[in-house]
């Protein structure tokens, strides 16, 4: 019966304090005169900053993960152990210039104390050292990019990129067989990060790549590449989004899959983009963290939870991030307890935190601060009319 | 580089480019007719695509490529009407004309952002289209060589149009001297609504027969648009027959710079551009004005 008077939080004007002043008194009269110092910091909720993309390129994301998150916090009755936890949503608009403003105004107006970002990979990085600069915890919930790991105040609830891209690399050579393989990517960061992590980790393996043809982002035609691709074991792609749904339609339209088989890092095929590639996705595969097919009880309670809040829900990385992002921080501010609202203490639990994600264990590694997460490899099938992942097992 | 990879380049270039003068067409016309910037054009291309993917069951596709043509009409038109507000101010303002389609182009694309959540959507290719003809070691798909043949279908009745009628007579007229032409006594106004209106209908069109290649997805609006920029700057403004070989010119450039050059492809059609201006700074035939 004390816990309902610290739902309310501290307003600034006085008669509110008053109010919940007397009111806390009365709560602790009704606790007996338990023994708690009169200037409890852990009356106040703890809020955390969410910049995420509502408008721009990846606009679409904004939403979607907002509701993952507010699921999340729901599922804990929006407290991490006794503590009320808030979350202030701002939209970065897939524009480094506008997250860095925006980090400004959760920093100072809302006084957050930690802040998850970003979808875009550009604002999170841009956003890092302000962060960084204020000892304020910085969570990437999706795979960002590999940079934020000279700032200790940083974590990515996921691992790189290049991490997933490289041991698809190696699970091609040594599991998969594949002796020699083209890389076809998007010509920009991410494109460049899978393809250098899958060369390396492919030749190493004693692969040979054939050729490596890098295309412009959102070309609209793939024919002429695809009309020109020598002959491979394999075709690796590094595509995400439209570029995705193209090229995947394309390489099977001009009959290169027969040919060769495609494989990729996990957003060419990813649950957003499946239905509208169609049945050329059959047969491709991918090498990811997630998918929404992992059979495994947080994936199942994850998944569940957000079809019960109505709506079209497809899960995907996006989603799944989010929530494990909101994971991560409630078993963080609650192990932080009274020192959550210190923000290089909470970045330090943030590190330190070990919780079960949509994919499996999620913790972070100590050095880097990006997550150590399993690697999946799946490939597509038409199942009962639909198309959806079939997981083969984990890549070592 | 074989010849039947040279060969096979050359029908994807054509293919392509086919599909970019019914896109540049409408663009040409306007651009030429009322000296108007239309930049809308390539948000017009967008909503279309994005209305024929909604006609994804079977026998769709003919409803999705009409609807998408009517679609790119109706969009036109209000861009016209939008424009016939302030008519006086903007007819002969190219700065005026910029910002105000600039700003519907914003809206439109909008429109479709909060439609379809901005995701990428395609449109299955018809029955009778799908698969694939096998050439030396590839494939080329039969939708291509059904787009290049509907798109040629096409620009010969726009041709038939613009040369045979008294409608054709009166728009090429006016693209040469509109002050002459209302001197005769013709009035511009619905000379302007009809090649408005036709020109959304070509853009809403060639969104349609593109459907099952390109799919609809955001950005299209401005990666479009920049097709039909350069067609138009090659072809010179308001010249079909510019326009239909600039078209070709650009698609088979681009189909070869991918093959040759993939690394630097996006810079080959740029530097047709650069190499006809230096020769032909009016475009192919001298421009039209």
């Amino acid at each position: 019966m004390s816990k309902s008077p610290r739902r309310f939080s501290v307003g600034n004007s006085g008669i509110t304090a008053v109010a919940v002043a007397s009111v806390a008194v009365l709560g602790l009269a009704g606790c007996g005169g338990a023994a708690v110092s009169g200037e409890d910091s852990s009356d106040k909720p703890v809020k955390i900053g969410v910049l995420l993309p509502y408008t721009g390129t990846f606009g679409l994301y904004g939403k979607p993960m907002e509701a993952a998150l507010k699921a999340r916090l729901q599922l804990a009755q929006g407290r991490a152990g006794d503590r009320a936890v808030e979350l202030v949503f701002e939209d970065e608009a897939t524009d480094p210039a506008v997250a860095v403003s925006k980090a400004g105004k959760l920093l100072d107006q809302d006084g957050v104390s930690a802040v998850v970002c970003c979808a875009t990979g550009a604002a999170t990085l841009a956003v890092g050292p302000i962060l960084a600069e204020r000892g304020i915890p910085q969570l990437g919930p999706i795979p960002n990019p590999d940079g934020l790991k000279k700032f200790k105040t940083a974590a990515v609830a996921a691992p790189t990129a290049g991490h997933d891209a490289g041991k698809l690399g190696t699970y091609a050579a040594e599991e998969l067989g594949h002796r020699t393989a083209v890389i076809v990517a998007s010509d920009f960061a991410y494109g460049h990060e899978v393809a250098d992590a899958f060369e390396k980790s492919f030749t190493e393996a004693g692969g040979k790549i054939v050729e490596r043809v890098l295309t412009p982002l959102g070309t609209a035609d793939f024919a002429s590449y695809l009309a020109r691709l020598p002959d491979a074991d394999v075709t690796f792609a590094g595509f995400a989004g439209a570029d995705a749904v193209r090229f995947v339609q394309q390489y099977d339209k001009f009959g290169v899959k027969k040919r060769m088989p495609l494989i990729g890092h996990g957003p060419l095929v990813t649950e957003l983009v499946l239905k509208q590639i169609g049945p050329s996705a059959v047969g491709v595969g991918a090498g990811f963290y997630y998918s929404s097919t992992l059979d495994n009880p947080e994936n199942k309670r994850f998944i569940d939870t957000m079809k019960a809040a109505g709506g079209q829900f497809v899960p995907s990385h996006f989603t799944a991030g989010a929530w494990a992002s909101g994971s991560v921080l409630l078993a963080a501010v609650e192990a932080a307890g009274e020192h959550a609202t210190d923000g290089r203490e909470l970045a330090r639990t943030i590190r330190a935190t070990k919780v079960d994600a949509p994919w499996g264990t999620l913790s972070f590694n100590p050095e880097t601060g990006y997550a150590d997460a399993p690697t999946y490899y799946y490939t597509v099938v038409q199942k009962s009319g639909s198309l959806q992942h079939s997981v083969a097992g984990e890549m070592s | 580089m074989s010849l039947a990879q040279a060969v096979l380049q050359l029908a994807i270039g054509l293919s392509f480019g086919l599909l970019l003068f019914l896109l540049a067409s409408g663009f040409t016309l306007t651009f030429g007719l009322a000296g108007f910037v239309n930049l809308t054009h390539g948000a017009v291309f967008l909503l279309s695509a994005y209305v024929a993917t909604a006609f994804t069951g079977p026998g769709g596709y003919v409803t999705a490529v009409l609807a998408a043509g009517a679609t790119g009409t109706v969009l036109s038109l209000l861009v016209y009407a939008t424009t016939r507000l302030r008519w006086g101010r903007v007819l002969g303002d190219e700065l005026k004309q910029v910002l105000l389609t600039f700003g519907l182009l914003l809206v439109f694309a909008e429109v479709a952002r909060v439609r379809w959540d901005g995701l990428p959507r395609s449109l299955p290719a018809p029955g009778f289209a799908d698969g694939a003809w096998r050439f030396a070691d590839a494939s080329f798909p039969v939708y291509r060589a059904f787009m290049a043949a509907a798109a040629l279908a096409l620009a010969a009745a726009l041709w038939w149009l613009q040369e045979r009628t008294r409608f054709g007579a009166m728009v090429r007229a006016g693209v040469d001297d509109r002050a002459m032409l209302e001197a005769t006594g013709v009035s511009a106004g619905p000379i302007f609504l009809a090649v408005f209106g036709l020109s959304g209908l070509l853009a809403g069109l060639a969104a349609g027969l593109a459907a099952p290649v390109l799919g609809a997805a955001m950005g299209q609006e401005f990666s479009v648009l920049v097709l039909a920029f350069v067609i138009v700057v090659l072809g010179g403004p308001g010249d079909l027959r510019g326009a239909f070989l600039a078209s070709l010119a650009v698609g088979v450039a681009d189909a070869y710079g991918k093959a040759f050059l993939p690394t630097v492809a996006e810079f080959t059609m740029m530097a047709l551009v650069v190499a006809v201006l230096a020769w032909r700074p009016r475009g192919l035939f001298g421009g039209a004005r």
